[in-house]
């Protein structure tokens, strides 16, 4: 690693603090369903912003904002239009929060921000919430989701932003009356077992096909598909969560 | 806000603010777990000037003043008294000024004590906690702070077979908190996160009231109309 | 104490370093790569590993500790192959290494505290686990809640761990009230062999903490790490050199 001055070190100790906020910033931007304002606000949705998940990669600033606001908001509409005639309180009420609070708190954060100071990356587990009151059989949920992420930042016009997410879902559970090990060792040996859950978040259009990742399983091995970030000096395509589609950007120059 | 330009030195050190901040919320997560309540008060909240001002709030409503937190908080905890509280997720604005701060974090907690019965209950009770912060003589210090809570669940139970409507007059962790000194639904749980409160700190310059997380900063959401239960009055 | 503004830089740096250094520590044992752990993240020099019963004392013992998660992945790995020959019969040993356990043991709520000679530091932390790992009864899952409380030391290498204590509070069967006793499952023969399987013993069998029934008197945390000029001022996360 080449040296660096006393003034970059201290620009990149704040930009590591900043970039532990663009990520909460996205739990309670997600808490509320509001993708439309994460995808605004706190992302660079440049062509290589990518966000992926277990079903796969999307690329591109277009094909994230389609499945990631367009098809979210689809789900949360379709939700409301289900739950209004039970509860017609929820009437004059944002339809998108109403569907559920899907919460992912970030904690064993690993942050390394690039020499050059213009990027930055970190891993984090991911103990989750999901919940929602209102919904259409009139009982309330408390899913109980913990993940991993893997997420590259970059700076542009001074200010810290998304670039890539890549969201690894590993336990899938509920609150709270759940052996989910168990659960799952009685799935395998039964001689007539359930299907396997379905993924979540359904199959939204992706340039690279998954499947990019694979939850707990008892006959899995635990995938480090979001390996922990090393010091490096630029973004590039081995310290990276994506590879660049455009190399020529001034935050991997 | 103007935008304000650091030197090194003063950057380095508004880095530290933060730092000490977040360290002053997860000791506060040791206080609990340890039943220091009252230390808690003593040593991590205003004991200046703005020990009138400050406020501790739940879904309900605040009590203001630290005589007021301390007549509701502060109870003997012995045998059987277990409490987590993780916080995470932390999104800490401090203000150009450096003077204040403002903190927002999630905490999937639980609390394991022997209740009236005798037996012993632990409750998963995951919330939202937005925090003010003030500087007092070169320490910060917990101003307001408000939790929302989202759930509460007792370990081992199935959440689905609760009541969709959160009952805060009967619930024992909402019940609780009694009577406080301004009363307000400022959380309402039924609707998920659709009130936004607390909402995320913003970057801001100087303190105001009207970004509080204290009473006087709350704002009701707008299209409220129907609480929660109540739409189904006009069939 | 007084810092110039290259020594706070440094002393950020240092904190960084050391949340790093636990988020390694957190993934590898959740990754089954607990026998990478010592090289890696651990202090030879005199190190100490305590849990709830008792203490790992010295670089043999400790490293004695994570070959034994090693091996005993191995034989989890293995009787899942005999239990499940049509999906891993024909895979090695090394394949099949990994499969079974999931021990997710976050870092939550970081209370750090580097010395200001810049030679150790200390941390707490919070640890609400979701920990799976398959036993007598087969696969399951449990909640924990708990504590790490660190002391580091800086070798050339970087920053290291020297003393650590996981005290747990909790470790309960999902979906199981951590208020009343553990409903037991019954064990299955598939996984006999795991009854004979034992970590080594302790350097020091001693109690650090008891486990949480509602009879329990109150149990606090691991003290608070406090400012400090260098080690020999401040207290041990280590065993006390007059611990019983």
């Amino acid at each position: 690693m080449s040296e660096i001055s006393l003034h970059q070190r201290i620009q990149n100790a704040a930009a590591s603090q900043e970039v532990e906020n663009v990520k909460a910033r996205h739990t309670y931007y997600h808490g509320r369903a509001d993708a439309t304002g994460e995808w605004d606000n706190i992302w660079c949705m440049d062509e290589n912003a990518t966000w992926a998940h277990a079903f796969g990669r999307m690329r591109g600033g277009d094909q994230v904002w389609f499945g990631s606001v367009t098809s979210y908001d689809k789900m949360c509409f379709e939700n409301w239009l289900n739950i209004f005639e039970t509860y017609p309180e929820v009437g004059g009420k944002d339809p998108r929060p109403l569907m559920e609070a899907s919460v992912h708190t970030l904690v064993t954060d690993i942050i390394e921000v690039a020499a050059d100071g213009k990027s930055a990356r970190g891993s984090f587990i991911t103990p989750g919430v999901i919940h929602s009151r209102l919904t259409d059989d009139g009982k309330p949920y408390c899913n109980v989701l913990w993940e991993r992420y893997g997420s590259d930042f970059v700076k542009v016009d001074g200010k810290w932003k998304y670039l890539h997410e890549h969201v690894c879902p590993d336990i899938m559970t509920f609150m709270d009356n759940c052996d989910w090990a168990k659960a799952e060792y009685d799935r395998l040996t039964d001689p007539n077992p359930n299907p396997a859950p379905p993924p979540t978040l359904g199959s939204p259009p992706v340039t690279d096909p998954g499947p990019m990742h694979a939850p707990y399983s008892v006959l899995v091995k635990p995938r480090n598909t979001v390996p922990w970030p090393e010091p490096y000096e630029t973004l590039n395509d081995e310290n990276s969560y994506a590879s660049l589609v455009s190399k020529d950007k001034e935050y991997c120059l | 806000m103007t935008e304000r330009v650091y030197t090194d030195d003063e950057l380095i050190r508004r880095v530290w603010d933060v730092e000490e901040i977040k360290k002053l919320v997860y000791k506060r997560g040791v206080y609990i777990a340890n039943g220091w309540q009252e230390r808690e008060l003593k040593e991590l909240w205003v004991s200046g000037a703005e020990k009138k001002t400050a406020a501790y709030g739940r879904n309900t409503g605040w009590y203001v003043g630290m005589d007021a937190i301390a007549g509701w908080y502060v109870k003997p905890h012995g045998a059987g008294y277990m409490a987590y509280e993780p916080a995470s997720t932390g999104l800490v604005e401090l203000a150009g000024d450096g003077r204040t701060a403002k903190g927002l974090f999630y905490c999937i907690g639980q609390r394991t004590e022997i209740g009236p019965d005798g037996t012993a209950k632990a409750l998963w009770i995951p919330h939202k906690a937005g925090y003010d912060f003030i500087k007092e003589d070169g320490q910060w210090k917990i101003w307001h702070l408000v939790e929302a809570i989202d759930l509460v669940n007792e370990a081992g139970q199935d959440y689905r077979a609760q009541n969709p409507y959160p009952d805060y007059e009967n619930d024992p962790v909402f019940s609780e908190f009694g009577t406080p000194t301004v009363p307000c639904l400022s959380h309402d749980a039924a609707f998920n996160w659709w009130d936004d409160y607390p909402p995320m700190p913003e970057p801001y310059d100087t303190f105001t009231d009207e970004i509080s997380y204290g009473p006087e900063g709350y704002k009701p959401p707008k299209g409220k109309h129907y609480g929660a239960g109540e739409g189904r009055n006009y069939l | 104490m007084e810092f110039t503004t290259e020594q706070l830089t440094t002393r950020w740096e240092d904190q960084r370093a050391i949340k790093n250094l636990m988020g390694k520590y957190a993934n590898l044992v959740l990754l089954n790569r607990e026998g990478e752990v010592f090289d890696l993240l651990w202090s030879e020099n005199e190190p100490q590993l305590g849990f709830n019963d008792g203490w790992y004392l010295g670089a043999d013992a400790v490293r004695g500790y994570y070959d034994a998660c090693v091996e005993r992945n191995a034989l989890v790995a293995s009787l899942l192959q005999k239990r499940f020959p049509e999906k891993l019969g024909d895979k090695t040993a090394e394949e099949i290494y990994g499969v079974g356990p999931f021990k997710v043991e976050p870092m939550a709520s970081p209370i750090i505290e580097v010395a200001a000679d810049g030679q150790t530091a200390k941390g707490l932390w919070c640890c609400q686990g979701a920990r799976n790992d398959v036993e007598t009864c087969g696969p399951r899952a449990r909640w924990t809640w708990g504590w790490f409380a660190v002391d580091f030391v800086k070798e050339a290498s970087g920053w290291r761990i020297w003393h650590m204590r996981y005290e747990k509070d909790v470790d309960r069967t999902c979906g199981q009230t951590w208020a009343a006793p553990e409903e037991a499952y019954p064990d299955l023969p598939e996984f006999a062999p795991l009854g004979d399987f034992q970590y080594p013993p302790y350097t020091a069998a001693e109690t650090l903490r008891v486990l949480y029934s509602p009879e329990r008197p109150l149990t606090v945390a691991p003290r608070i790490p406090e400012p400090y000029a260098s080690f020999g001022e401040t207290f041990t996360y280590g065993r006390e050199a007059n611990a019983s």
